[in-house]
């Protein structure tokens, strides 16, 4: 199966739903729901609340993520907003501001 | 990592993308697309919304307007209600379409418009002998959107078919046999006016820039590029009207 790729030079306003893996390396306003993982590459831009399994944070995120396996924040990821996931990795490097919540029944 | 966009099989967008690259959706997309590049919907893709792109490639099912700079090409699997307007558009045996097409090389880009001003125009080879007498003023004039009298006594050919009275059309003006010289003379020169007009439009303006005169009047921008003339000449005939 193929990714969903938001390029470098593309900006999306508006809601991505679906069942594939997404990638995003441009711009992403709005929301993404997806049944798989997300990846925020180093030069994607999200400013979107994401409700996903998994996302994996290279880039920045202003919004707020609800991930029901994991979510991962790398050396290079920049977020703004509240994570809610029973696992969470955030990188020595990271940037951070918001609240977390691991708690998930 | 490709440099491209694509929307994948299982994903939805449903809002706006714009951008400076290439996009396929092999997914569903509703809403607006606005690319500086290629626009491919796949077989299995679908999209309903208003696209912008240099190349549009359907080979899966769209609802709504494109408007290309370069091409549109429907593929055999296309299946598309679609009002498309573009400088060239291609379509393959078995594509479907529903809509209104617009091919036009008034959207070419700039680079032919220097062949476009040398081409003679079809209509003015087969109007009557005498329009050549007062062809070399009107052909310098710039015709402005609202103009002096000539202007706006243009009557678009289908038009005038009786059904107006007072402005002078050109063939009126060849058959009728008026006792007063200067009238007839005067009304000639108005007439070959129009005609020229006529074609300097055709030639001075684009496809894109008639819209948008068309819409600046909220009047329909649909149409071949001489239907566009004609509807904005009859609007500025009402205007002064």
């Amino acid at each position: 199966m193929t990714d969903t790729v938001i390029g470098p030079n593309i900006t999306v306003d508006g809601e991505i739903t679906g069942t594939d893996p997404i990638t995003v390396e441009g711009t992403v306003k709005g929301r993404i729901a997806t049944e798989a993982l997300v990846t925020i590459a180093e030069a994607g831009v999200v400013e979107a609340d994401v409700e996903t399994p998994e996302v994996a944070v290279s880039g920045q995120v202003t919004g707020n993520i609800v991930a029901s396996e994991r979510v991962e924040i790398t050396t290079e990821g920049r977020m703004v907003g509240d994570i809610k996931s029973p696992r969470i990795l955030i990188a020595d490097g990271a940037g951070f501001k918001g609240h977390i919540d691991m708690d998930v029944e | 990592m490709a440099e491209s966009t694509s929307i994948a099989r299982g994903t939805t967008i449903s809002g706006r993308i714009e951008g400076q690259s290439d996009l396929s959706v092999e997914g569903r997309v509703e809403g607006t697309i606005s690319v500086t590049e290629t626009l491919t919907i796949a077989l299995e893709g679908r999209v309903s919304g208003d696209v912008q792109a240099r190349q549009v490639i359907i080979e899966g099912s769209f609802d709504g307007d494109i408007q290309a700079e370069e091409r549109v090409v429907l593929s055999s699997t296309a299946r598309a209600v679609a009002d498309i307007s573009a400088p060239i558009v291609e379509m393959a045996d078995g594509a479907q379409l529903r809509g209104e097409l617009t091919i036009g090389a008034g959207q070419a880009p700039s680079t032919t418009s220097s062949a476009r001003t040398a081409t003679p125009s079809r209509t003015t080879a087969t109007r009557s002998t005498a329009s050549t007498a007062a062809a070399s003023g009107a052909t310098t004039k710039v015709v402005p959107p609202v103009d002096s009298g000539a202007t706006t006594k243009v009557v678009p050919p289908p038009v005038d078919s009786g059904a107006r009275t007072a402005p002078v059309s050109g063939k009126a003006a060849t058959t009728t046999v008026v006792q007063d010289p200067l009238a007839s003379e005067s009304a000639q020169e108005e007439a070959e006016v129009t005609e020229e007009d006529l074609e300097e439009l055709r030639e001075d303006y684009t496809v894109k820039e008639l819209r948008e005169e068309l819409r600046r009047r909220d009047l329909m921008v649909s149409g071949t590029k001489d239907e566009l003339i004609e509807r904005l000449l009859q609007a500025q005939d009402e205007e002064t009207a």
